[in-house]
């Protein structure tokens, strides 16, 4: 099999429509309450040096993904092992957002529709473009980002004779308690999960820089985030903000531009779906790649099929309610997957440099005794 | 409706399957035919409305046991 290779624009496009993915539609760093806006920045900030880990071990290991990494450094057993606890949280990833998808298009504009029908249906879709291979979705992402990018944005610009600068005033009035929350909340979800591409960046070209990629991608996906997220708040104020499960289909249906613009929510749900497959298909990329290494396949796309198979059972019954699937998202999530966002890529980056170092100290040695 | 999700997975199965038998790929057919047949499994009783345990709870209890709430 040829190597799949994509260029560097089309990974920041990749990047950009993975954060967006399920942040534009779900609310994000909730604990901050009015300051959710300043939580997200500040969690913005904040991902700049998680990214610089997640590029650094990306450029050790040119053209190697994340499972390769894992069995050069701790070895065959332990490294399948990392492995496979990597493939769990993106598979439950996965799951998660086939399940926010399904939810979303169910209680939002077709309530008679059985919840399975929507999620089927992306789930071939995933399976169409996971099978068609890396670069056609980085082409895809490519062409989708001029349509989910600029419409929020148009939103927003719509949005500002309804603004009202008093819902986010006083700043820091609950303390910076709350803040930091919010701020950790904001910090896994969107920015952490961008771990997933650690898992699927094999198929970058080996002398592009991975740093500006994800500082780019994060830059453009994060401001997109936090000016929605802002624009959400200052329409809608704080308590209906977080009472709605979908603020920025609220916020979109509210737009009214001279009786002629109005009800927008249409196109907000066209952004917001594509992001969202786009998120999930992803996610099945890294765990059918990630298996296929484990079981010593050369090929990713064999797999592709059962997993998403399995990821489409696993979102019909993860959760009995919407109601109680956003509980858990506000109380568990965050800690959940603190550890495989933040704590294990730095762990694993440390092992690598250690051996990079004893490496080139051995090959110096042997030079010199040469 | 249970009919309907054999037959599905029995369409997908033999697309996805021959081919792989064909070029006589042992060890791809056998994982494939393991996640495939817990995709099948599980399908199969959610679709005859078999409460499946969801391993939601467990995690809740296992991250509040950890942060000790």
């Amino acid at each position: 099999m040829s190597k799949e290779v994509i260029s560097d624009i089309q990974a920041i496009c990749l990047i950009i429509l993975f954060i967006s993915g399920g942040a534009l539609a779900l609310p994000t760093g909730a604990a901050a309450g009015s300051d959710l806006w300043l939580a997200i920045l500040m969690a913005l900030i904040l991902a700049i040096p998680l990214y610089m880990v997640y590029a650094r071990l990306l450029s050790l290991y040119p053209g190697k993904d994340l499972f390769d990494i894992l069995e050069d450094i701790f070895g065959r057993f332990f490294g399948k092992a990392l492995g496979l606890i990597f493939i769990w949280f993106t598979f439950h990833l996965g799951v998660l957002v086939l399940r926010d998808q399904g939810e979303f298009l169910i209680t939002l504009s077709l309530p008679e529709t059985p919840m399975i029908v929507p999620i089927i249906l992306v789930t071939l879709l995933c399976i169409w473009i996971v099978k068609a291979g890396m670069e056609t979705m980085g082409r895809w992402a490519n062409l989708f980002v001029i349509l989910d990018a600029p419409i929020p944005t148009i939103v927003i610009l719509m949005l500002i004779p309804q603004m009202d600068l008093s819902n986010i005033q006083p700043v820091l009035y609950d303390g910076i308690r709350s803040f930091l929350k919010g701020t950790l909340e904001a910090l896994v979800f969107p920015f952490g999960d961008v771990v997933v591409f650690l898992m699927i960046f094999f198929a970058l070209k080996p002398r592009d820089s991975k740093k500006s990629i994800f500082i780019k991608g994060l830059l453009w996906g994060g401001l997109l985030i936090a000016g929605v997220s802002l624009a959400e708040i200052l329409v809608l104020g704080e308590d209906l903000y977080l009472s709605t499960y979908y603020p920025n289909h609220n916020v979109a249906g509210k737009v009214s531009i001279g009786e002629l613009l109005q009800r927008l929510e249409v196109i907000a749900v066209v952004a917001t779906l594509t992001s969202f497959f786009l998120k999930v298909s992803v996610c099945l990329l890294a765990v059918s790649n990630g298996m296929s290494k484990i079981f010593g396949f050369k090929d990713y796309k064999i797999l592709a099929t059962p997993i998403a198979l399995l990821m489409c059972n696993f979102s019909c019954f993860i959760f009995d309610s919407t109601i109680y699937k956003f509980r858990w998202l506000m109380e568990t999530t965050t800690y959940y997957f603190l550890p495989y966002q933040i704590i294990l890529p730095i762990i694993i980056l440390i092992f690598a440099q250690i051996k990079k170092r004893n490496n080139g100290r051995s090959v110096k040695k042997e030079n010199k005794s040469v | 409706m249970f009919i309907l999700v054999i037959l599905g997975y029995l369409i997908v199965g033999t697309i996805e399957m021959i081919p792989l038998y064909k070029e006589n790929r042992k060890k791809e057919l056998i994982i494939y035919s393991i996640f495939f047949t817990a995709a099948f499994i599980i399908s199969l009783l959610l679709s005859l409305d078999v409460k499946i345990p969801s391993p939601t709870k467990p995690i809740e209890n296992i991250v509040n046991k950890v942060l000790g709430k």
